[in-house]
């Protein structure tokens, strides 16, 4: 981080990229609400996925029923006990090899989402829309942003990721199309440009402006890329199309922006880098999105908090082992020991976030009771690689809805599908089924 | 890697008919009923292999990857396993012989194919270059955009290559910045100050008399740059030069006092400014001072006591500030007077857009690209912002962001036509420099003069500095040195380990390679070259002697302990964990890369093997022994690890040792083919004779790389043809070069049919 | 990449209504011991019968061969988890379950243990089913039906599932019996399964059954064995064999064990009785006795029934001395892929 302080007026005006002064965050809040249907709080959707497994002996609480002691790796979260959901046996069928061989990391990864087994390919990816690109495309109109894709980890990588596993599969949990991932935004400043501008607080006039100018070169380049399809091949054709839904999408985004022609004030000073520190970079892209949430910027979030198989190590909990090659610890008690702590250490990190997005009262609750965040991972024993009682829960009550503070224990082999299904009803997106899905799941609600 | 085989059933019929059964029974059933039907039968179908299937003749070429499999393994003696009667040499060669000849007959009998290129979106790397030969403007996309994803191991195969929306918003964030900086018609923004101190730890000490920061400014533009520097020297000290650097780049010095001003009486400190042009985005910034004999005279604790010695501890920017001699860059795009008119701006816009597109435009696109500037100064806006608008339009329109090359008949999957000069160029010029061609290249398109003058071009854009952007891209991945960005060695066992160290490696592999390529030096320099690039902080890695300073020169290695590409810091860094070697992953990373035989992925239920599992007892080399018991795993391994183990010398960044903890280092090795080695220096002979198989494996990959698709079976022919030709020219790297250039995939395409193709599943055995 | 292009043996789904027949228990015997021989892979069990008893008494027998018997159980080092069906057909809490499940060793540990305490530790069995076919290859999986087609039917109603079977499943064999135990499901599955269907007439398992005297001959090799306690507390006499015979004749359709009847379409009278119309395009038949066959059948339902658990070599085993001498070259057509 740079320190940026204005200089005395004699000398000259502060300038571009300084942080204007901003008033507290909550303080803002009916400001920021700005395209929300008055009285009715929107639900928000949100993924929260952990690479490599979780030590399930250390995450799975005794009893089904009403949470009592939290386990190891939970135990952060004993303040948001009330406010948390602890599913049991749900399982990814799709995640497993089926007759594709090794590969589960590309697998698990791929097929996390979007309940469909991803076909085993580098180059010719295909798996299945996920279920938040669904809610986004049916009902993300209501917002700016139909969804937000982040991460913590760039996922630069030469080669293979997984076995003949595309890295498409891994750096990525969002798909809008079958072929066609989101990458998630792993910079701060990037996130920040993205929700709230340059930083640079422009007048009303020069953004309508600039909002006119991007329309014509949309629409000037949308005309080019028609009479440039005109005669390719279809594979020509289909990149050509990607290239236009995204223009599409940008275009629907800029007309939100001029219908509430204000720019959001994030009520902090805009980031620079990408912090070595793990917790700090966590905080930092959680802080923003809570602000997106706040002033209902989105309602739907992919959150990549590592890519699955990665070896990042943990230097800031003392651990200088990669991830990846720890989970596979033949069971030897010393790395199963920091396979627990980096678990664990992950769930401080989403707590702090739970704290911020409780603190954001909205009306007579707060952001976090609006909310059903998932916090999960693709796999459960990262050491065996195995696809069933995935380690699940959700935080939030989606609006007053949930009966949390409790495990729910599936029967065996209830597919994931089940849940975010059952997750896409409540985001108001009502589909007969989803991925591998067999029905919806039962005993979330209140009743 | 990538040979992939989509359409095998379809030929197989053909041409199984004409293979002669009779052979197959005398030169392959004897072997195979001998030596591996015992294990690979549908019974045990050991390591997934039921030789059932692979009973006829047919099934050479129904199943041509489970027999080129087959082949290697025998070749490589790796099957048949110890214990299991071996095959006498005569028979197995039959056998080879024979297989291999079926093979070559099948290539024969395909028609020539170029196959398709999908139209690549520009990655990350050429949209900067790009920008960069277009405007001037250094841009950073790697900072800037998300990471474009890769498949066959390289980022630019065009299918993989997708635009998100994420991406379009930054692509039209970027064409607005990019504009603004390569024209400045936007009003400057007042100046503001920014400072790194060390007390607020956003800078840090290098050495005694030099600090240094990472930091982001927002404008290009004039800085004023402060040095604080605290402390003062005895009374008659010499005055010191103060260097500043930006990204490494020695950029400004000065001369600054370090005796007593005599103004200040406690807490000396005094300040250098000047007055430098910096560029928008993250760089490193360093101030010090250079050859600063004094401190070396100084004990520990004097070295920051202020009244004993002068030292550095801020560095602030105040700016931008406009420059007296105007925008350097504007005069490379308004090459005339815009306010002259109309014509004067269509010829802005004109001239522009054919090299933002990379071919000639028509009228009708320049007119509606001069439209921008109407519509800026309609805005009210000048008609410096108007070309602004109308660059923006350009550097996101899909001519600029895409190469898209154009089918006579884009559903004729058969007929096979030459590519233009024009998607030539820039087939060139994106190969060669990963970015767009110059104008003496797209002027010999223009006007057709292109292919005649093909290896003199080639020969020419190799000799350009922007060829540095091959060895980064294409060696970058295919050598996995990319990964030196994400690895992160353990800094209590590697205290070594820094940025410095690693630009460092990067370098010296950047420039051996490149040294290969302009010298035009025979492959097998590649694996056991005598000499390397170097710089001091490289040297003193390498312990050798006499190298100085931070420029890199060519040195010659005389120790015997190093010695081409495997012996590179770089390589033995990717190919590590953070805590220490792994010779599985080095093995790996030879079969993969350099022997161009990959490893299977294991059987689905048998987890890869992960040393870092292993305990802490024994040496790594016992621990492996022990997991080679397990003879299913030992099929692969016993090659595998052999030749991981002969790195062991080398850490896990690459330091030359004799002892690993209290374990001393043992890399001799028997290769599953009986050949052995005692010294690093001895395995690369080994491989060395093994010279073939590593051309054709840079073949595929550089072909690969080159076309920015995944290899087909159609493209074997040309492999082949490539091969032969290397051959006889004692593998150098420029005929690889060249033939790559000249090859049928490079030079043509044909359209393709109008229905996606589903590929069979594999059969997974278990 | 996998290596090699032969496929595994058939994998085969079994369903039933353990607890209402010793047939059932023998059956799932009987397919263990064809995987043993490797000549398929029991790769999916699931109950019909809603209590817990019957889902544990199927694990126990799975347990029994656990690890030992299929490439499944090996790779993830557990048993598959079981079906049940928590709905459809009444509880049968009968002996033949509760008697192994209740035996206890001298230190009062039990001689079976199992992991099914509550509804939780058994599965979706429509989950079950068609999870187990989306693993295997095409062409290459069948189902024995020994029990009512609640399941089946249930499964057979989630999207995609008819292709998916329609793709992978070669047939399927069925009961009588247990069909017209549950006629509504019964209707459902002639009308909605892609393939052919084989039933085994009641008639039949009278006709063979499986021979109490076995039980004390047969089975002498192991002191405890679920399917003979099983056996002998459902009142240890001749027990009809349908399933048993659905089992045979699904993994054994080359042997011939049995005749089938023509072609035609099945029908659930009123009176729960099975019909077969006779239509040229029909694919349903009923499995018919082959008197030349009945000594082969009898004795491989023995053979098979009472055989041990195999520990399947996964690995090519160390010393190659004890290796089986090399079979002649196999002259077969390649699998196609």
């Amino acid at each position: 981080m740079i320190t940026r302080k204005a200089l005395p007026r004699r000398m000259f005006l502060r300038g571009a990229g300084a942080a204007i002064a901003l008033p507290a965050l909550d303080a803002m809040a009916p400001a920021l609400a700005s395209s929300r249907i008055p009285g009715k709080a929107p639900v928000r959707m949100a993924f929260v996925y952990v690479p490599n497994g979780i030590d399930m002996r250390h995450w799975t609480p005794e009893n089904e029923g009403p949470l009592d002691k939290l386990p190891r790796i939970l135990a952060p979260l004993e303040r948001h006990k009330d406010n948390i959901t602890v599913l049991s046996n749900l399982t990814h069928n799709n995640g497993r090899a089926l007759l594709d061989g090794a590969g589960d990391h590309g697998r698990c990864c791929g097929a996390y989402l979007t309940g469909v087994q991803p076909r085993k390919s580098v180059s010719d990816i295909k798996v299945g829309v996920s279920c938040d690109q669904i809610v986004a495309q049916q009902a993300g109109g209501q917002t700016r942003f139909a969804s937000l894709e982040v991460g913590l980890e760039d996922a630069r990588q030469a080669g293979d990721c997984d076995s003949g596993y595309s890295c498409a599969y891994t750096n990525n949990l969002a798909w809008r199309s079958e072929t066609q991932p989101l990458p998630p935004i792993l910079d701060p400043r990037a996130l920040f440009e993205r929700l709230f501008g340059k930083g640079v607080a422009l007048s009303p006039e020069a953004r309508a402006r600039e909002g006119k100018f991007r329309r014509s070169i949309l629409d000037f380049v949308t005309e080019d890329t028609r009479s440039l399809q005109a005669n390719l091949g279809p594979t020509d054709r289909r990149k050509l199309d990607e290239y236009l839904t995204s223009i599409r999408e940008i275009e629907a985004q800029i007309a939100k922006a001029e219908k509430d022609n204000s720019q959001i004030d994030p009520g902090m000073a805009k980031p620079y880098g990408v912090p070595a520190d793990f917790a700090e970079h966590f905080k930092l892209m959680t802080d923003m999105i809570t602000v997106a949430f706040q002033a209902d910027q989105t309602r739907v979030l992919t959150f990549l908090v590592t890519r699955e198989g990665t070896s990042r190590a943990y230097r800031e909990i003392g651990i200088p082992d990669g991830h990846h090659p720890l989970t596979h610890h033949r069971n030897d008690p010393a790395m199963m020991e920091k396979v627990a702590q980096i678990n664990t250490y992950h769930v401080e990190q989403f707590t702090k976030w739970l704290d911020k997005l409780k603190a954001a009262k909205e009306g007579d609750s707060n952001v976090l009771d609006n909310s059903m965040i998932v916090y999960g991972a693709g796999l459960s024993d990262g050491n065996r690689h195995t696809h069933e009682d995935l380690p699940t829960l959700i935080a939030g009550k989606g609006g007053n809805h949930f009966k949390t503070g409790r495990r729910i224990v599936y029967r065996k082999e209830t597919p994931m599908s089940n849940l975010f299904l059952t997750m896409m009803d409540r985001m108001g997106v009502h589909a007969e089924h989803f991925g591998d899905s067999t029905g919806r799941v039962e005993g979330l609600d209140l009743a | 890697m990538g040979i992939r085989v989509s359409v095998a059933a379809v030929f197989a019929a053909a041409v199984a008919n004409a293979a002669e059964t009779g052979k197959f029974e005398q030169a392959v059933q004897p072997v195979l009923s001998k030596s591996c039907a015992p294990c690979h039968n549908e019974r045990m179908a050991s390591g997934g292999l039921n030789l059932k299937a692979f009973s006829t003749p047919d099934s050479i070429h129904q199943y041509r990857e489970g027999w080129e499999r087959i082949v290697l393994k025998i070749r490589t003696g790796e099957m048949p396993p110890p214990g299991v009667p071996r095959p006498d040499p005569t028979q197995a060669e039959a056998l080879m012989s024979f297989v291999r000849g079926e093979f070559e007959r099948a290539d024969r009998a395909l028609k020539p194919d170029p196959g398709r290129v999908t139209a690549r979106r520009l990655n990350r790397a050429e949209y900067a270059n790009t920008i960069r030969d277009l405007l001037g403007v250094e841009f950073q996309a790697d900072k800037d955009f998300p990471s474009d994803d890769s498949g066959h191991g390289f980022d630019n195969i065009g299918d993989v290559l997708t635009v998100s929306p994420v991406l379009m918003e930054k692509y039209l964030n970027a064409a607005e910045r990019i504009a603004a900086r390569a024209i400045g018609g936007d009003p400057m923004p007042k100046p503001m100050e920014v400072s790194f101190e060390l007390k607020d730890k956003n800078l840090r000490r290098v050495g005694p008399s030099a600090v240094e920061t990472t930091g982001r400014l927002d404008w290009d533009g004039e800085y004023q740059v402060i040095i604080g520097m605290p402390g003062e020297r005895g009374k008659d000290a010499a005055p010191v030069t103060l260097g500043f650097w930006v990204d490494g780049k020695l950029v400004h010095t000065m001369s600054v006092e370090t005796k007593p001003s005599g103004l200040v009486y406690f807490n000396p400190y005094s300040e250098a400014e000047f007055r430098i042009r910096l560029t928008e985005g993250e760089h490193t910034y360093r101030a010090g001072f250079i050859g600063d004999e004094f401190v070396k005279t100084l004990s520990e604790k004097e070295v920051f006591n202020n009244q004993k010695n002068k030292f550095l501890n801020m560095i602030r920017f105040i700016g931008p500030q406009p420059s007296k001699d105007g925008h350097p860059l504007r005069s490379r795009v308004v090459v005339c007077d815009p306010e002259t008119g109309a014509a004067c701006v269509n010829r802005i816009v004109a001239t522009l857009a054919r090299k933002a597109y990379r071919r000639p435009v028509t009228a009708t696109e320049v007119a509606k690209l001069a439209r921008f500037v109407d519509l800026a100064k309609a805005e009210g806006l000048s008609t410096d912002q108007g070309i602004q608008l109308a660059i923006r339009a350009m550097l996101v329109s899909p001519h600029f962001l895409f190469r898209v090359e154009r089918d006579p008949d884009p559903n004729d999957a058969v007929k096979v036509h030459q590519i233009s000069d024009i998607e030539l160029a820039s087939r060139l010029s994106y190969f060669l420099w990963s970015s767009m061609p110059d104008e003496e290249l797209l002027k010999l398109a223009e006007t057709r003069k292109l292919r005649p003058a093909l290896d003199q071009q080639v020969k020419r854009m190799l000799a350009d500095p922007k060829a540095a952007a091959f060895a980064t891209n294409f060696a970058g991945q295919w050598l996995e040195v990319r990964n030196l960005e994400s690895v992160k060695p353990d800094p209590q066992k590697f205290p070594d380990w820094g940025p410095e160290l690693r630009e460092a490696m990067k370098t010296e592999t950047r420039m051996f390679f490149e040294s290969l390529l302009r010298e035009n030096r025979p492959m097998s320099d590649f694996l056991n070259a005598k000499y390397t690039f170097l710089n001091e902080r490289l040297a003193k890695h390498y312990g050798i002697e006499g190298v100085t300073g931070p420029e890199f020169r060519r040195v010659e290695l005389t120790d015997g302990r190093r010695g081409g590409i495997l012996t590179h810091a770089s390589v033995l860094t990717v190919t590590s964990y953070p805590t220490r070697t792994s010779p599985v992953i080095r093995g790996k990373y030879i079969l993969q890369n350099i022997l161009g035989a990959p490893p299977p992925a294991p059987p689905p239920d048998v987890p890869a093997l992960d040393e870092e599992a292993v305990g802490n007892a024994g040496s790594m080399r016992q621990q492996l022994e022990k997991h080679r018991s397990n003879p299913t795993c030992a099929s692969c391994h016993s090659r595998m690890d052999v030749l991981g183990f002969g790195l062991e010398n080398y850490d896990a960044i690459g330091k030359w040792r004799t002892a690993d903890g209290k374990f001393p280092i043992d890399v001799g090795g028997t290769l599953p083919n009986g050949k052995s080695f005692a010294t690093p220096a001895e395995m690369n002979v080994l491989l060395n004779a093994e010279l073939p198989d590593f051309a054709r494996c840079l073949t595929e990959k550089m072909l690969t790389y080159a076309l920015g698709r995944g290899l087909e079976r159609y493209d074997r022919r040309t492999v082949d043809d490539i091969q032969r030709k290397l051959a006889a020219t004692g593998y150098r790297f420029e005929t690889l070069l060249l033939e790559t250039v000249r090859s049928l995939p490079f030079q043509s395409r044909r359209g393709e049919i109008s229905q996606a193709k589903e590929k069979p599943k594999e059969l997974a055995v278990r | 990449m996998q290596f090699g292009n032969a496929k595994p043996p058939m994998g085969v789904v079994f369903d039933c209504d353990m607890g209402e027949s010793i047939d059932d228990a023998l059956a799932l015997a009987v397919l263990y011991g064809l995987d043993g021989k490797n000549e398929c892979r029991v790769v999916a069990v699931s109950t019909t019968n809603p209590t817990l008893a019957s889902a544990a008494f199927c694990e126990v027998v799975g347990r029994f061969y656990a690890g030992a018997v299929s490439a499944q159980f090996a790779a993830s080092g557990r048993t598959l988890p079981v079906g049940m069906a928590t709905s459809g057909i009444p509880k049968m809490e009968t002996p033949m379950l509760t008697a192994p499940l209740s035996r206890k060793g001298a230190d009062g540990a039990p001689i079976y243990p199992h992991g099914i305490q509550k509804i939780v530790d058994t599965a979706d069995p429509a989950a079950v089913v068609r999870n187990a076919f989306t693993a295997q290859h095409d062409q290459n999986a069948a189902m024995v039906l020994a029990g009512p087609a609640v399941t089946l039917a249930a499964a057979l109603a989630l999207p995609g599932v008819k292709d998916l079977i329609a793709r992978k499943a070669r047939y399927l064999v069925a009961v009588e019996r247990g069909l017209a135990a549950h006629p509504a499901s019964a209707g459902t599955l002639f009308a909605e399964w892609p393939g052919s269907i084989f039933v085994v007439p009641e008639s039949m398992g009278e006709r063979y059954r499986f021979p109490a005297s076995a039980i004390e001959t047969a089975f002498a090799w192991s002191p405890n064995h679920p399917v003979v306690d099983a056996f002998r507390a459902s009142g240890n006499k001749d027990a009809p064999a349908a399933g048993v015979l659905a089992a045979l004749h699904c993994v054994r359709t080359d042997k011939k064990y049995f005749g089938a009847s023509a072609a035609g379409t099945f029908d659930l009278g009123t009176g729960g009785k099975l019909t077969l119309k006779p239509s040229a395009e029909g694919r349903h038949h009923w499995l018919e006795p082959d008197p030349a066959q009945s000594e082969a059948v009898m004795a491989a339902m023995v053979e098979l029934a009472s055989a041990k658990p195999v520990v399947r070599q996964r690995f090519r085993p160390r010393p190659v001395e004890q290796q089986v001498a090399p079979p002649k070259p196999p002259e077969a057509k390649p699998a196609k892929p």
